[in-house]
């Protein structure tokens, strides 16, 4: 068997045919039957005839023999091929609609399979990189931020065999780094000495850490630093070696330098500079003495010893975290310890990422499924067009499954094509997501491996063919039920009620779906808006700003002073309008998770269960705050330069908090008990934050950064209200700063809007792609309706023709034309309504100060998708206004 | 005259094997004429789907093939068995008999010797 298969490739690859071979040997065999019937007698004509008889067909013959020889599957593939390419030369401009939207709809469609790849699947370039595991605690918050101590880790290594290697590991994502250059913010981690080893990264210049020097607590201030800091911070000096780079003030000598390409290995967050644990203290991040108290470390990293599953190490890891937990019994742990594969973002973030990457999945392959729809439909059309041709070739001979494979390699050869053409439209819409994925909204770097690899190939390749199946088959079914009798007979294609049933269905489909999309497109359109323009603020004209001084172990006064002094000189700036300041928090306006939070309650009321208090979000501000945000007070006041450490202590609370306590919402010169201390609130200010659509906006409690009673620490947030563009000035703002102290660590400088955009980035990247899709899902929606019509007043020319002799006007026809179109669309736009109220839910975390249900934009969208299925009837119900009676008539 | 049966594909491929086996070294012609001959023109051999079958034969390495002269000095394409050739008729022999036995077995069988 293999040795014929062997036989008939050879043949096939190498071209060769038997057609001399075959002809010789036949014509040998017509001789020697003509002598022996010459011998029994009959004349020479008719031995030659009985001899031709007697062989057969030749053509059967040799077409038999050529079946025997090469590859015949491939060879009808292949001249399917070329009849499908000819056939879709001839109608150049359904080819390239078709082409094009399958470029897009795939494009799309692997482009985001890209982000996917990068944000969960792609592994890590790293020898075995299948074995790396990383662990980490969550906590009764279920975020998995909780962290490990030393003598946690120490514990999990020597109580664990799942692992050949395991290494702690504190990622900081902004260390201070001066160089020559001036200072700068680094992402870098404390690492277990064998982290490199275990990791499997030999250094490109230098060594990795040695043993010794992660054994004792703040002794080797050793770091191995990423092949592009050296480039960039150090200018790929060789010399760098030996000698000490300065982060966090202490000085550090670097012993390696990593090899290019690797930045760690949590995927999206690149390090720059690593540095033993036990450095930690020295740096400035211990807690006490390293106790079990101490959770420093927030991940593990481990290697899964060969042929162990990551399951066995988890169950491992589970119990000898208990076991742990049980040394310390002073302190229950409520934590876990839960592992995950390496290759993949922190946790917290990989959830978020998931319903991100979904929300865009549905969003493109709802526009694929609209291009499969419209090009069914077109494909419909076509084949009704086509069915003297398809019948002409059935009458002489071929077969239905022929004919279904014939329609089906064009299907194909238009999806190949199109999925080829959309491979590349991937990499120009994966360049224009990536930007969206680069900063954060703290000014942090992120960075993600979105090369092409065999996985988005694959994904590719199996969406193309899904795809050319999908749009293919029903075309290519429909047309081999052809009635030869009658199809022969008619010239002219006629709409059989049943294939005209399947083309309306298609069309009500692409026109729910498109309405779907852009009603969805409206909503974040809207959305971004509010979030882009503030809620009760003006990001415009506003430069935003974070200080660090803590990373230079400034003591209260002296960031203090460091403030005072900024608001001051930057002040005195020219185009400087206000300044105002706060502390800590997550970019300027949000403050989740840090913990910065303050219980709340009314006076006696400490006593009076269950309405004890509760916990809100807590800031603590400078004087101008509101005023330099332009934030409405609804109430009273906002601090002022009055408002100091030895004043009466005052309070400030937002829309939300006031109408918690007070039913009027009226709260000023009333008295709130802050974590057991009176203060008065002398101002309501307006919510800052927008809710979206689930949840509502958060109570807020702002007091005055110079009664707060916080401490001194954390990082200190600048607004800066200037005239002009802002960008501009952030250059002098940072110099103003820079004279007070030249090493102060600055990040995050940049323009509110800006800001507001990076932390609302799943909003405007989901507002971009839907646009886009929406956009073009109308367009297809259009051509969509218009191919069904142009289609129905063709098939349909006679008919008009008499309706016309008969005393139809012009306008009758029309609006003949006209209503079909009306009513397909109704039918879609009524469907699209109701899938859109259903379907919004999947956004409505990413709907900021527009309801999913909004009426103003569903009839919008109602109103724009009628005006384009009008514009879509035009041209046929023109088209069918000129009907010439007569001529259709003759035309039969 | 009586109508002829057709000669279905395997077993065409059989009786080459065993024309090629009994008389050696064959071309096409004598093939087609010793199948009509030994069938008794029971069989209509459409002569030309001979080829067909000798290139698959030839492909499956069950019989080669070469140009030779024929007996009245024609070029003409000369069949022989080759060992697999020679195996390949002992199995399909064997499955042929095997068959045929069953099945005449079930022919002689009498109502009562079913009882």
């Amino acid at each position: 068997m293999s040795r014929r298969l062997a036989a008939r490739i050879r043949n096939f690859v190498t071209n060769r045919r038997g057609d001399t071979r075959l002809r010789e040997e036949m014509e040998a065999h017509l001789a020697m039957q003509t002598e022996e019937n010459l011998r029994a007698g009959m004349s020479p004509e008719g031995a030659r005839r009985q001899a031709r008889l007697q062989l057969g067909s030749t053509e059967s013959i040799r077409e038999q023999y050529h079946a025997e020889e090469g590859l015949p599957f491939v060879e009808r593939l292949v001249q399917d091929t070329r009849f499908a390419w000819r056939i879709l030369r001839k109608s150049p401009a359904f080819t390239l609609l078709a082409v094009f939207t399958l470029a897009v709809g795939i494009g799309a469609n692997t482009a985001i399979f890209s982000l996917i790849d990068a944000l969960f699947l792609k592994p890590l370039p790293l020898p075995h990189a299948e074995q790396l595991v990383r662990i980490y605690a969550r906590g009764p918050t279920g975020h998995y931020g909780a962290g490990f101590s030393m003598p946690e880790f120490e514990n999990l290594r020597e109580h664990t065999a799942s692992f050949s290697a395991l290494a702690a590991e504190d990622r900081i994502a902004q260390l201070d780094l001066v160089t020559s250059d001036g200072s700068a913010e680094v992402s870098g981690a404390f690492v277990s000495g064998n982290y490199f080893d275990l990791v499997g990264v030999e250094p490109r210049l230098g060594r990795s850490f040695l043993p010794a020097e992660d054994a004792v607590p703040n002794r080797n201030a050793v770091a191995v630093i990423s092949d592009d800091l050296w480039r960039v911070a150090l200018h790929s000096d060789p010399a760098v070696l030996g000698r000490p780079i300065q982060i966090n003030g202490v000085k550090f000598i670097v012993i390696g330098i990593a090899p290019p390409g690797f930045r760690g290995d949590l995927v999206g967050s690149p390090e720059e500079v690593w540095m033993p644990a036990m450095m930690l203290g020295k740096a400035g991040y211990a807690c006490g003495d390293g106790s079990y108290n101490c959770s420093l470390i927030d991940a593990i990293v481990g290697r899964l010893a060969p042929g162990i599953l990551a399951a066995r190490g988890q169950a491992e890891v589970s119990s000898a975290v208990a076991w742990s937990a049980a040394d310390w019994p002073e302190r229950p742990s409520r934590r876990q310890a839960v592992l995950f594969p390496a290759g993949a973002a922190w946790p917290d973030s990989q959830a978020d990422d998931r319903g991100q990457m979904h929300l865009l999945m549905a969003i493109t392959g709802s526009l694929l499924l609209v291009a499969c729809a419209n090009l069914a439909g077109l494909l419909l059309a076509r084949g009704a067009g086509r069915k003297t041709e398809l019948a002409v070739r059935l009458a002489i001979g071929a077969r239905r499954s022929r004919i279904v494979r014939q329609l089906f390699t064009e299907s194909m050869l238009l999806s190949a094509v199109g999925g080829a053409l959309g491979v590349l439209v991937s990499f120009a819409i994966k360049n224009l997501l990536s930007r969206f994925y680069e900063f954060d909204s703290e000014g942090f770097h992120h960075l993600y491996n979105l090369s092409f690899d065999w996985r988005v190939l694959l994904y590719a390749v199996a969406l193309t063919f899904i795809t050319g199946v999908f749009f293919g088959m029903i075309p290519a079914l429909r047309a081999s039920r052809l009635d030869l009798a009658t199809d022969l007979k008619q010239g002219t294609p006629t709409a059989r009620p049943a294939a005209s049933g399947l083309r309306h269905a298609l069309v009500i489909g692409q026109v729910a779906l498109s309405m779907v999309l852009v009603i969805s497109t409206g909503l974040l359109v809207r959305s971004s808006i509010a979030v882009q323009r503030g809620t009760n603020f003006d990001p415009a004209h506003v430069v935003v700003l974070r200080m660090r001084p803590e990373l230079l172990k400034y003591t209260p006064q002296q960031v203090q002073s460091l403030v005072v002094q900024s608001v001051r000189r930057i002040s005195g700036y020219p185009l400087v309008q206000s300044v105002a300041f706060m502390q800590g928090g997550e970019g300027l306006l949000w403050n989740w998770q840090n913990g910065r939070d303050a219980q709340v309650s009314l006076p006696g009321a400490e006593t009076n269960l269950p309405h004890a208090g509760f916990s809100v979000l807590k800031q603590d501000i400078s004087a101008n705050f509101f005023h330099t945000l332009h934030t409405p007070l609804l109430q009273g006041r906002e601090f002022n330069n009055g408002d100091r450490a030895y004043s009466p202590r005052v309070a400030i609370v937002n829309g939300a908090l006031a109408l918690r306590f007070w039913r009027d919402g009226k709260g000023v010169g009333r008295t709130l008990m802050v974590n057991g201390l009176p203060y008065q609130v002398v101002g309501i200010a307006a919510n800052l934050q927008p809710g979206n659509a689930l949840q509502r906006p958060e109570p807020h409690l702002y007091l005055s950064y110079w009664q707060s009673g916080a401490t001194r620490e954390g990082d200190v947030r600048l607004a800066i209200r200037v005239a002009g563009d802002p960008a501009s000035s952030i250059g002098a703002i940072r110099r103003v700063i820079q004279s007070i102290d030249p090493a102060v660590p600055i990040g995050e400088d940049m323009p509110m809007s800006e800001q507001i955009g990076l932390e609302y980035m799943p909003v405007l990247l989901a507002r971009s792609v839907m646009s886009w899709c929406g956009l073009l899902a109308l367009c297809l929606g259009a051509i969509g309706l218009y191919s069904v019509l142009a289609f129905a007043v063709r098939s349909r020319t006679r008919e008009i023709g008499i309706r016309m002799a008969l005393g139809a006007r012009r306008e009758d026809v029309m609006r003949m034309i006209v209503r079909q179109g009306v009513r397909l669309t109704l039918a879609g736009v009524s469907l699209g309504v109701a899938a859109a109220v259903v379907l919004t839910r999947l956004e409505a975390s990413l709907l900021y100060g527009v309801r999913a249900t909004d009426p103003v934009i569903y009839g919008g969208v109602a109103v724009l998708l009628f005006v384009c299925a009008l514009a879509a009837c035009f041209l046929p119900a023109r088209r069918a206004a000129r009907i010439n009676p007569m001529e259709a008539l003759r035309s039969e | 005259m009586k109508p002829k049966k057709d000669v279905q594909q395997g077993t065409l491929a059989l009786m080459v094997l065993k024309t090629l086996d009994v008389l050696g070294p064959l071309h096409g012609y004598g093939i087609a004429r010793r199948i009509e001959q030994i069938s008794g023109d029971l069989l209509s051999v459409n002569q030309g789907t001979l080829y067909p079958v000798l290139l698959r034969l030839e492909q499956e390495g069950a019989v080669e093939s070469d140009w030779g002269p024929s007996e009245n000095n024609r070029r003409a394409r000369f069949y022989r068995l080759t060992r697999t050739g020679h195996k390949l008729l002992e199995a399909e022999k064997r499955d042929w008999e095997q068959t045929a036995a069953i099945i005449a077995r079930f022919f002689e069988v009498k109502a009562e010797d079913l009882a």
